[in-house]
């Protein structure tokens, strides 16, 4: 996801055959939606709940194998989602730039474009990460592009009962959103990086990193409290 | 996430997935992960009987039993076209225009 879940604002414009994007932002993202989007939503999530917590052991083993050693890629507690909701578009499609890319001096700028009975295009007059519906595995299908659910944990003891330790080095890990996204701040910390030495600990080139939706609510309300 | 959207998946390129699957999307009483690329990797739905073929991963959990009652006797709702036809969604600070010479 490249951390591109800044906080969301949702506006409905009339599709012209080309739209022009630009931003000062750290990072955002952009999803168009020509046909729309259904949603669907559990009610009484809660109910769930009791089942979920009876079930959540034999799960976290089925996920790690059943396995008395640690897996090459674990399943970390806490990772595990029930989807309660989601919504749902055949057609869609997804641009987005994380920090790394942007510049304080000058504005992200891409283009969607979609010539009469021809696919859409992303066209990048900067660096973007761009999919579309008719790229994936998905398409003609639903696909959802929003989810909403819950994460689920054990505690240690029920952990330590039948699934192994996972050694510290095989924990998955996750670059929490950008915070702030635009404004001064947001330009300094780009300058910032940008003569910022490596880290000797940097873990980038794991498999897998951690990503859990409360992450991105701790990154919505660290907006709030600026 | 402050419109109350939810997480936004990145794509839907999972191995798990069986056909049934495919043909409705992600939906209530899916069980997975999000992966750090951002997609959800799904491999079972609580609402599916353990024989309920096409619906689940290759592999179920030894002691998978669904949740009852089944899913048509939970509360939900349902919202054809929640998101309008030509909905754009973007994060703060991002501005659209139509660009001088769109003919359309």
């Amino acid at each position: 996801m490249s951390s591109s879940c800044t906080s969301v604002s949702t506006t409905l414009i009339k599709l012209s055959r080309v739209l022009e994007f630009s931003s000062f932002a750290r990072e955002g993202a952009v999803l168009i939606l020509p046909d729309g989007a259904d949603r669907e939503d559990l009610l009484d999530v809660e109910k769930l709940y009791p089942y979920v917590r009876e079930h959540a052991s034999d799960w976290y083993q089925f996920f790690n194998a059943y396995s008395d050693i640690p897996l090459g890629q674990p399943t970390v507690n806490g990772t595990l989602f029930v989807v309660t909701g989601s919504d749902r578009a055949k057609v869609w499609s997804l641009a987005q730039f994380p920090s790394s890319n942007s510049q304080p001096d000058r504005p992200t700028i891409f283009r969607f474009e979609q010539p009469a009975g021809q696919p859409p295009e992303w066209v990048e007059i900067t660096w973007i990460e761009k999919l579309h519906s008719t790229d994936t595995s998905s398409d003609g299908n639903p696909c959802a592009v929003f989810l909403r659910g819950f994460a689920f944990s054990l505690n240690d003891s029920s952990w330590a009962h039948g699934i192994a330790t996972i050694p510290r080095d095989l924990i998955p890990f996750y670059h929490i959103p950008s915070v702030p996204v635009h404004g001064w701040r947001a330009d300094l910390e780009r300058y910032m990086r940008r003569y910022r030495k490596p880290q000797s600990d940097d873990l980038t080139g794991l498999w897998q990193h951690l990503f859990l939706p409360s992450l991105v609510l701790l990154q919505v309300l660290l907006e709030l409290v600026r | 996430m402050s419109k109350g959207h939810g997480f936004p998946p990145y794509g839907m390129v999972s191995s798990f997935r069986p056909p049934k699957h495919f043909e409705r999307g992600v939906g209530i009483g899916d069980v997975g992960f999000i992966s750090g690329s951002g997609t959800f990797q799904y491999h079972f739905n609580i609402f599916h009987a353990r024989d309920d073929a096409g619906t689940h991963g290759p592999d179920l959990p030894r002691n998978f039993k669904p949740v009852e009652p089944p899913l048509s006797e939970w509360k939900t709702s349902v919202i054809p076209k929640y998101f309008k036809k030509n909905t754009i969604v973007r994060s703060n600070g991002i501005d659209v225009t139509r660009p001088s010479g769109d003919d359309s």
